[in-house]
């Protein structure tokens, strides 16, 4: 039985078929090695290409490593200049790196968390972050739910798929089911766009 | 060890090496080649005709991959047309089993685990050509096409195509076409320094498959079993539902508005409103705001994908589309009740 790198290998040179490609694409999601591989591959595609290689990228071997080292839990406040500070702006909201203050119940949230490769790499670096503040008017009832004792916000379900457990929040993933089948319009929708959502996991409502 | 993998490793670690010693000077020289394509340059219209011509004309079977990062989702494709009609099988490799039936516009979706079918019309299938020609769909203004060179992908040569963004509201396509059939193979949506958001590809890909039209369209047919469930989709307009945009985000037109049926029993109906400027989409979800449904105003990022979610007076804005997040900030800000 090949190794699963071979597998990998194969997939990506198209030449494996559809139950294989099932298989690893499961294992993939879990698999640190095997996306590391894939880097390898798209950079190695690259460099074939375009007859050169970001040396920034190409000297990175542990970029993987480094990101995810690098990756710092986005931490919650509930402090009211927070809440204040959002209608006047939407920064705060989008930079992960605004400095707050730790709350003091246990309000880090990490959704999902993923590293890639930069620029010239073909494998897309994602990080996924939820910079949350209170709704301006919910705060009293925010301070209720949030207990000291650090419960999870009762908004997210920590769930067990085939990729790990998952936070994931369900008001959002409908939407985002919403969006994909009746929000593609565009002109790539027929040529890919509409396989694409075909093919994305949705969860079960 | 097959010899695929160990010619890859091999090659691979000689062209690092050799890549890596290569100096700036020869990159561009091999980058002054011109292919006959690049000499005549078709433009973005040109472009997406040919992609949607590929689709009408040939049939194929392939595995599809979808991916974000560390996130991958697998397909199987059969693709079937007949120059009037086109159908189509999507079968979900991963994640949950489904299998989507499409003629034309029509799509059902079965799926096992509830033995339920649902049956439905999708407007984003019937955009094309018009799409291009409604006024004030001006793609050309926002994207311009520029043609690369010939690459293999599952085990075909394709012209690689990117739609570049004019401004930075909106993110970039590279599109890989396939050489003689214009068929999409692979396709990434780039941010603007060049980095792959998202990232789909036929792995394995069968040109003129023997697809039998009635084949399918038998499959279609056949709910058998299943329950069938027919989502509602009641079209209305801003206007009625008591929105308007202050100011039109640059190249973003109002597309569609339908109130949405509620899946959470709340009696106040939410409303989808969709923008496009041609190539990405922004679906902005207004609701009547609940303390106890909406706690937190969050900005979440999954791939191309990123949505922003905040309170507007009285209701919930929730805009979410394959933009930058600053996009959707602008599409939030301009937001207004007219009453």
């Amino acid at each position: 039985m090949a190794s699963l790198e071979e597998r990998l290998s194969a997939l990506f040179d198209g030449e494996c078929e559809a139950a294989e490609a099932a298989s690893i694409t499961q294992a993939y999601s879990s698999n640190p090695d095997l996306q590391a591989a894939w880097v390898h591959y798209e950079l190695l595609g690259e460099s074939l290409r375009h007859g050169r290689l970001d040396p920034a990228v190409g000297s990175r071997t542990d970029f993987v490593a480094g990101v995810m080292a690098a990756i710092q839990p986005v931490v919650i406040t509930q402090s009211p200049a927070a809440v204040s500070d959002l209608p006047s702006g939407l920064k705060p909201a989008l930079t992960p790196d605004t400095t707050r203050e730790p709350a003091a119940n246990d309000a880090v949230f990490r959704w999902k968390m993923v590293a890639g490769l930069a620029s010239m790499a073909a494998v897309a670096t994602l990080v996924w972050q939820v910079a949350v503040a209170p709704a301006p008017g919910a705060g009293a009832q925010l301070a209720l739910q949030s207990s000291p004792a650090g419960s999870q916000a009762p908004v997210f379900q920590a769930v067990v798929t085939e990729r790990g457990v998952m936070l994931r929040d369900p008001q959002l993933d409908e939407l985002m089911a919403a969006h994909r089948q009746y929000g593609g319009m565009s002109a790539l929708q027929m040529p890919a766009g509409f396989l694409r959502n075909a093919t994305y996991d949705i969860q079960q409502r | 060890m097959s010899f695929a993998y160990l010619s890859k490793f091999f090659f691979g670690v000689g062209a690092l090496t050799l890549s890596l010693l290569t100096s700036t000077g020869w990159a561009q020289d091999a980058s002054k080649t011109t292919t006959p394509a690049q000499q005549q340059e078709p433009g973005i219209r040109g472009w997406l005709e040919r992609l949607h011509e590929a689709a009408r004309r040939r049939a194929y079977v392939g595995t599809f991959i979808v991916s974000n990062g560390t996130e991958m989702a697998a397909s199987k494709i059969w693709h079937v047309c007949d120059g009037t009609q086109q159908l189509e099988r999507i079968e979900t490799l991963t994640g949950q089993r489904r299998t989507t039936l499409r003629r034309n516009d029509e799509v059902m979706t079965f799926i096992p685990e509830s033995k339920v079918v649902m049956k439905e019309r999708r407007d984003s299938l019937r955009l094309f050509p018009d799409l291009l020609q409604a006024p004030g769909q001006q793609i050309e203004a926002f994207y311009t096409a520029r043609t690369g060179p010939v690459e293999r992908v599952a085990g075909f040569d394709a012209t690689v195509v990117d739609f570049i963004p004019k401004d930075n509201l909106r993110y970039g396509y590279r599109i890989w076409s396939e050489k003689n059939t214009g068929l999409v193979v692979k396709l990434q949506t780039r941010d603007l320094e060049g980095k792959v958001l998202e990232q789909v590809a036929f792995t394995e890909l069968q040109l003129d498959a023997p697809v039998r039209l009635e084949v399918l369209a038998r499959q279609m047919d056949n709910t058998a079993g299943y329950q069938l469930v027919r989502p509602e989709q009641r079209k209305t307009t801003p206007e009625a539902e008591g929105w308007r945009m202050t100011k039109d985000v640059t190249g973003f037109q109002s597309m569609s508005c339908h109130l949405r049926s509620d899946a959470n029993g709340s009696k106040s109906p939410s409303v989808q409103w969709v923008f496009s400027d041609g190539l990405a989409s922004v679906s902005l979800f207004l609701e009547t705001f609940d303390p106890k449904r909406h706690t937190k105003e969050r900005a979440v990022s999954d791939g191309a994908t990123h949505s922003l979610s905040r309170r507007v007076g009285e209701h919930w804005v929730t805009a979410l589309g394959e933009v930058p997040p600053e996009t959707l900030g602008l599409f939030v800000q301009a937001l207004e009740r007219t009453r």
